[in-house]
């Protein structure tokens, strides 16, 4: 292996082991510790997802609720299982390709009324 | 590449990919291909051929990894400070996860179209009856077993985690607490497959419909939901049905590949083969199987909750 790998998979390690205080409540010494607090952050955001469906909100409210969590959920899968927070930004930049995708077809196709896929100039705003 | 580099590249995965299209060709030409879209048996020699060299694509694949004990792809980190420490493997690895979130957006956003242009049906229960029009979400004929997607979701976080456990497992030279916990992701994967097929069985046999329901009533509790699902919610059923089935059961296969995957690095696992300087592959897979709980995390409010 080159001494430039070396340096690298060092800073690698070295960030692997940082996590944001607020996720971990507090400093931590091992990674793992992380790990197990964005679990417990998972769950708690599942358990407070089925108790709001519970509540019967109106649908523009669900729909907040539900697209929130999720959004939140995945924020948190992404950056920390998926170690997004320490990778380098390619890999960041790659994983913007699809969510730019799913974003606009959500929007554009998922969430707008029966004709407006029709109408593109208008979904663009022209 | 120099010549003393452990691994040469393969070109197993481009044949299995190959025989995977094949094969689907073949699947979907012999059940619905013709004239009158009846299906053409005559393409079951395509579905078996490409099957076949599918399985020839996946043993060879598996041969080649088999032994491997070093990284592979390095060289490429000293291209550009942009591509930072990111492998030819890892960054494959992501362009596929790219393709595979662009399947599912396609999956989720019809449905949410189908959501947003048609009336709910317990909005306006009266005129729904007998009318094809109304939409009975799948999260309301669901809802008296709502439990089991639930324990489904913690399956798979929890399975999320074990995975990045047995990633550090394998760094720290752990090979038996590396084996464990890849157990345990198997195990909680197999969980939520189990009562995924349970909950179907339940759904397309029509045991949400209870005796005593009132057809003008929709009592979820009782396990009254619409009259059209009297006798079982399937795939044909309706276009709540379809969007269900297709939507979860690409996911469930999504988890059943992933199943599969892990048998083999449970495997290498088992017999030592990832340590402190060999562990990309449990990482790799960690990526994917992160992204099954990622799309999940999608699914399971839209189908399950709303």
């Amino acid at each position: 292996m080159s001494e430039e790998n070396n340096s690298g998979h060092e800073h690698d390690e070295h960030h692997e082991h940082s996590f944001p205080a607020w996720v971990t409540f507090g400093n931590i010494e091992n990674p793992i510790d992380g790990f197990l607090k964005v679990f417990l952050w998972l769950v708690f955001w599942t358990l407070l997802e089925v108790g709001a469906i519970l509540q019967e909100f109106a649908f523009v409210i669900t729909m907040i609720i539900l697209f929130g969590i999720a959004i939140i959920k995945c924020w948190f899968i992404c950056s920390f299982f998926m170690h997004m927070t320490w990778d380098p930004p390619l890999v960041n930049r790659t994983a913007a390709v699809p969510a730019f995708f799913m974003a606009v077809l959500f929007l554009a196709v998922g969430l707008t009324t029966p004709g407006a896929v029709d109408d593109l100039a208008t979904i663009c705003g022209f | 590449m120099s010549d003393d580099h452990g691994h040469h590249g393969t070109i197993a995965p481009f044949l299995f990919c190959v025989a995977s299209a094949v094969m689907f060709i073949g699947l979907v030409m012999a059940t619905a291909g013709g004239e009158d879209n009846a299906g053409d048996t005559g393409y079951w020699f395509i579905f078996f051929f490409g099957l076949a060299g599918m399985l020839t694509g996946f043993m060879m694949w598996v041969q080649d990894y088999w032994n491997q004990t070093s990284e592979e792809g390095e060289e490429i980190e000293v291209y550009h400070e942009f591509w930072g420490t990111v492998t030819t493997r890892k960054f494959g690895m992501w362009i596929f996860l790219l393709t595979e979130v662009m399947v599912f957006s396609t999956l989720l956003s019809a449905y949410l179209r189908y959501r947003a242009a048609v009336p709910d049906y317990d909005s306006n229960l009266a005129e729904c009856i007998g009318i094809d029009p109304c939409w009975v979400p799948a999260a309301d004929v669901i809802r008296s077993h709502l439990i089991f997607g639930v324990i489904n979701t913690f399956a798979l976080l929890l399975s999320s985690l074990t995975v990045v456990l047995a990633l550090y497992a394998a760094k720290n030279n752990n090979p038996k607490a590396t084996t464990r916990y890849l157990m345990a992701t198997f195990v909680l994967g197999a969980i939520f497959l189990i009562l995924k097929l349970w909950e179907w069985g339940e759904m397309k046999n029509g045991h949400f419909w209870s005796d005593h329901c009132d057809p003008l009533k929709q009592d979820i509790a009782h396990h009254c939901i619409a009259p059209k699902y009297e006798h079982g919610f399937w795939l044909d059923t309706s276009l709540e049905g379809s969007t269900f089935y297709i939507t979860t059961g690409t996911h469930g296969a999504h988890v059943f590949v992933g199943l599969i995957a892990l048998l083999y690095l449970i495997a290498k696992a088992n017999k030592d083969g990832y340590n402190e300087k060999y562990h990309d592959t449990i990482e790799l897979f960690g990526l994917y199987w992160h992204y099954v709980d990622l799309v999940w995390v999608f699914v399971f409010p839209f189908f399950y909750l709303y």
